[in-house]
């Protein structure tokens, strides 16, 4: 019986409504009283923070003293890749040398688990911090080509915003 | 050295058995144990230089190496032990310290011997602390790169190039440690078979081809049959993205046993030109442009119902293809016989084998067909009119292996030939006189009376031989050795007047004396094409036309009861204005058949012509309809080579472009013109054709019932007739670098050779004021081309040697049109010429 009173004045006075709006008004007056810094919630994209150093982001291509390419075109990288992303031309040079003409990641089928850095036996292609990867226009933009990866590994950026890829 | 007698050896502690006669190297491969080598190959004569099959041998103190020690009854044998390690660990250690260790850009790398030894034995001390020595890398062969530096001197190559090729192009120079395998001055010329690629166990010898382009773990290999020469042999094409990358033959598979020549192997790169046709094109106000299939079809389909309402299907000829599969060309026929609704068929066969399988049909009665294994078992090889080879490289090989076992090779040709220069007795007849030559040999032989119109003095006079030369070349058709006899004729018989006349004759001796023969193919399905029933008077199977009911039921259509045309008649009733359409699958006949402009004019005069082809030839640029074909590697069909084996195979990579197999093309368009096949893919062909023409073993089930010939008599002139105007006779030959329009497209074989040369006596460069290199105008009575001249002694004086193939200079445009009246072959051989310098 006096359960079913209880339940009654509950009711009646919007007590469980109530409830709920004091916690809410409640975080809501935290809010404007906290300063910004202590927030967990980080504001992106308009507050980054950039990823830590082992993170295994978008591919850069490194460049020797030189400044000619360290990668040799040995294919090992393809070989170990265990998505099949990756994709290499060589050809013979004036000299008979061995020239790398293409390179190319499909950045759909890469999987970031790094084997191609760790294969590689010049140390030419290195997984950088940059973890922003989407892109809205076409598939092709998804083909990273050599230059796009020369031009990561030469700036080795945190951000997108600071690369024009 | 008995095959059948076994002995027991104890390897390892385990007893086995093996054939005798074998060394212990060879033993253990049978028996499946492994000894580690770098210069023993067992097709080549033992070394024993590596040091890297040492092995233990109870009794001998000291290590024996397995390639050189022969397994005795009794033997026991260790092959791995601590001594045994040490011995070959130090052997991989000194190469190593020499080994300029490049793998990371090494085209051999991952199919490398001493990578594979290294990683094998694991923990190798690197003591030797000298410099290495940075020996060159040699380009001076167009073709294959020689990497001094990574050299392990096995000497594989040396052998190979001496043993096997019999070019003798490489030799070791100098001693120890600086010994360099290269090609030397006043050695052999380099024939670019390539094997000395396939046998090197490191990167010392690569395909420059294939040089950086790609490592060879990321290539994937497919078996295709070679498209060049009638000897079909196996290919691995080295494949990757849907692109050859490079050819080599996969062990010791196929009829090939694992040589290729340079055709097959640096051949292939006409498949990926740029210019190959990769959509139809139809002629649209005298323009070709390109169209969808839809179009292509439809329009081809209307224009050719169109002529034959018109004037009649006999109005229309058709050319199959000496290229194409087995199925393809079955499918043509059937085409042409049951859609079209004429007998009008042809192909480039007609310019070789048909003229031979006339006269084999001539000859009731069976005659022993040789194989290439036969005659790398042959005792006595007789060669007619042939240049195997030149023509069929591989055919050559197997001459030369019969050689070195101690054959007699006798030759009789005009011409200067790769061959003649391994014939122990070459017999230099005259021009045209193989005929001659063949009746003269069967008046002594066979005692006919048929032959009873000739005298014997008259037919060598034409031949220029004396009696006692006749009278040695019979000899090798006689005595005991027999069976071990193959006769080799060539398009030197063949493509001569009456030269069925002259097959059938010729194989009569063979039947008689219980020989073999075998006639050489210049195109990989000559011999395919015919026994598909591309022929006039043949249907599948050579069934003679009043067999026509079995196929007609099969067929569900009429199958016409007129025997057709032959290719050079359908020319003439084109030139005649009777012959209004050409449906021409994969032949260029313009550049092939002899007298271009006779053809040409031919085909321009026909209202329509249909050219389904690769490239764009010049018989294609005739063309209304040009419908793209794939090449070999990208369809599945089956060829059938010169010994008569029929090999099917898979396609390889996707066809370029919008490019379909001609036997798609052909069931599509028969479904436009309201007749349509009812095969979904080619095996549905292919049992069709089996079912109506029966195989056994590998070999087709031929209708080979006797055809009579007409025998020609005394007044038939056979050779040149001498002509004041034009003093110099010129001979065809063949070349090994080319073989139709798609070797002239190859990267490789345009390395191997650029331009056509044309070979002369230096008495007549004399003469005429012309050295080494200078070009010449050469005009006959029909044409004239453009030649450069290179000087060869060994030929015979005032007459000249001129390689088929090159299109630079088509030896074709100078030959008239004339064709035989049995074979209906046009006479290809030689020609009156006169030369003037430019």
């Amino acid at each position: 019986m006096s359960e079913k009173l209880n339940r009654f004045i509950r009711t009646i006075t919007l007590f469980e409504l109530l409830k709920g709006l004091a916690l809410t008004g409640s975080v809501w007056v935290k809010s404007i009283v906290t300063p910004k810094a202590v927030l967990v919630t980080r504001q992106y994209p308009e507050e980054k923070r950039p990823s830590f150093p082992a993170f295994k982001g978008h591919h850069g291509f490194l460049k020797d003293e030189d400044g000619s390419l360290k990668c040799v075109g040995c294919g090992i990288c393809a070989a170990a890749c265990p998505a099949n992303a990756i994709r290499i031309e060589t050809e013979e040079g004036l000299q008979h040398e061995k020239v790398v003409t293409g390179y190319e990641i499909d950045a759909f089928r890469c999987i970031y688990c790094g084997l191609c850095e760790e294969s590689c036996p010049k140390d030419a292609i290195v997984l950088t911090q940059l973890f922003e990867l989407a892109d809205y226009e076409n598939r092709e933009r998804y083909i990273w080509k050599m230059d796009r990866l020369l031009a990561v590994g030469e700036k080795r950026p945190l951000f997108r915003d600071e690369i024009d890829l | 050295m008995s095959g059948n007698n076994l002995i027991s050896v104890t390897v390892n502690d385990k007893v086995y058995q093996v054939p005798a006669g074998l060394s212990i190297i060879q033993a253990a491969d049978r028996i499946g144990v492994c000894i580690p080598r770098f210069c023993y190959l067992e097709k080549l004569s033992p070394l024993g230089g590596c040091r890297m099959c040492l092995i233990t041998v109870q009794g001998i103190p000291k290590l024996q190496t397995a390639c050189t020690t022969p397994a005795k009854d009794g033997m026991v044998v260790v092959t791995e032990s601590e001594e045994i390690d040490k011995a070959r660990k130090a052997t991989l250690e000194l190469q190593l310290a020499q080994h300029p260790l490049d793998c990371f850009h090494c085209d051999k790398a991952t199919r490398c011997d001493l990578q594979d030894l290294t990683y094998l034995f694991g923990d190798i001390q690197h003591r030797y602390d000298f410099p290495r020595k940075d020996l060159p890398t040699l380009y001076d062969n167009p073709l294959i790169e020689r990497n001094l530096g990574r050299c392990v001197h096995c000497e594989r190559c040396v052998r190979v190039c001496e043993e096997i090729q019999g070019a003798d192009a490489i030799s070791a120079t100098r001693r120890g440690r600086p010994t360099e395998m290269r090609e030397v001055p006043g050695g052999g010329e380099c024939q670019h078979c390539g094997h000395c690629v396939d046998v090197c166990p490191v990167g010392a010898n690569l395909d420059r081809l294939f040089s950086h382009r790609g490592r060879p773990f990321q290539m994937e290999e497919g078996l295709s049959l070679c498209p060049y020469c009638g000897c079909g042999c196996t290919l691995s094409l080295n494949t990757r993205e849907g692109r050859i990358m490079r050819v080599w033959p996969r062990g010791d598979e196929g009829v090939n046993h694992g040589s290729l020549c340079a055709r097959g192997r640096f051949g292939w790169g006409f498949v990926n030109h740029p210019e190959r046709l990769a959509r139809p094109r139809i002629k649209k106000n005298g323009q070709l442009v390109e169209v969808d299939w839809e179009e292509a079809l439809l329009f081809t389909a209307t224009r050719l119902e169109k002529i034959i309402r018109e004037h009649g299907p006999q109005s229309v000829g058709g050319l199959g293809s000496a290229r194409a599969t087995d199925e393809a060309n079955y499918l043509f026929q059937r085409f042409m016989r049951c859609v079209i609704g004429n007998n009008n068929i042809d192909s480039s066969a007609r310019l070789g084998y048909t003229a031979g399988l006339t006269g084999r049909l001539g000859v009731a009665g069976d005659v022993r067909e040789a194989t290439l294994d036969d005659v790398r078992r042959a005792a006595r090889l007789l060669v007619i009119g042939a240049d195997p080879v030149e023509t069929n490289p591989i055919l050559g090989l197997a001459m030369k292996a019969a050689i070195r076992k101690g054959a007699t090779v006798v030759v009789a040709d005009p011409r200067t030939t790769l061959t003649s220069r391994w014939a122990s007795q070459h017999f230099r007849i005259r021009p045209g006189s193989e005929v001659p030559l063949i009746l003269a040999l069967a008046r002594l032989l066979l005692n006919e009376r048929e032959l009873s119109a000739f005298k014997d003095a008259d037919l060598l006079a034409r031949i220029a031989l004396r009696s006692e030369e006749l009278a040695s070349l019979a000899g090798m058709l006689e005595g005991d050795a027999a069976e071990q006899t193959v006769v080799l004729a060539g398009r030197g018989v063949t493509q001569a007047p009456y030269g069925a006349s002259a097959v059938a004759a010729l194989l009569r001796i063979v039947a008689k004396r219980g020989a073999s023969y075998l006639l050489t193919v210049d195109r990989n399905n000559e011999r395919g094409s015919c026994e598909a029933g591309v022929l006039p008077d043949r249907l599948p199977g050579l069934a003679p036309l009043s067999d026509r009911e079995r196929f007609e039921k099969v067929w569900g259509q009429k199958v016409p009861e007129q025997p057709g045309l032959s290719a050079y008649e359908m020319l003439q009733a084109a030139r005649d204005g009777k012959q209004k359409a050409f449906y021409i699958m994969g032949e260029n006949p313009v550049d092939d058949f002899p007298d271009t402009r006779y053809v040409e004019e031919a085909l321009s005069s026909a209202e329509f012509l249909v050219v389904q082809d690769l490239f764009m030839t010049p018989t294609a640029v005739m063309a209304d309809v040009i419908l793209p074909s794939a090449s070999f590697a990208e369809k599945a069909g089956q060829f059938t080579n010169l010994e008569g084996r029929v090999q099917p195979y898979t396609a390889v990579i996707p066809p370029v472009g919008q490019a379909r197999p001609d036997a798609r093309i052909l069931v599509e368009l028969s479904r436009k013109m309201g007749k349509g096949f009812p095969h979904k893919n080619i095996v549905e062909v292919r049992e069709e054709m089996n079912n109506l023409v029966p195989m056994k073993e590998s070999q087709r089930q031929l209708a080979c019932n006797g055809l009579s010939h007409a025998v020609p008599g005394p007044e038939v002139q056979w050779g040149p007739v001498e002509d004041s105007d034009f003093p110099y006779l010129l001979l065809t030959t063949a070349s090994l670098y080319r073989n139709g329009a798609e070797s002239n497209l190859a990267v490789g074989l345009q390395k191997g050779q650029e331009r056509a040369a044309l070979r002369l006596h230096p008495a007549d460069a004399q003469g005429l004021g012309v050295s080494d290199g200078d070009s010449v105008m050469v005009t006959s009575k029909t044409g004239e081309i453009q030649v450069s001249v290179r000087l060869d002694d060994e030929i015979a004086p005032d007459t000249l040697q001129l390689a088929e193939g090159f299109s630079d200079a088509n030896p074709k445009t100078l030959f008239g049109h004339e064709i035989d009246p049995v074979t209906r072959t046009p006479m290809a051989r030689y020609v009156q010429v006169k030369m003037r310098k430019l």
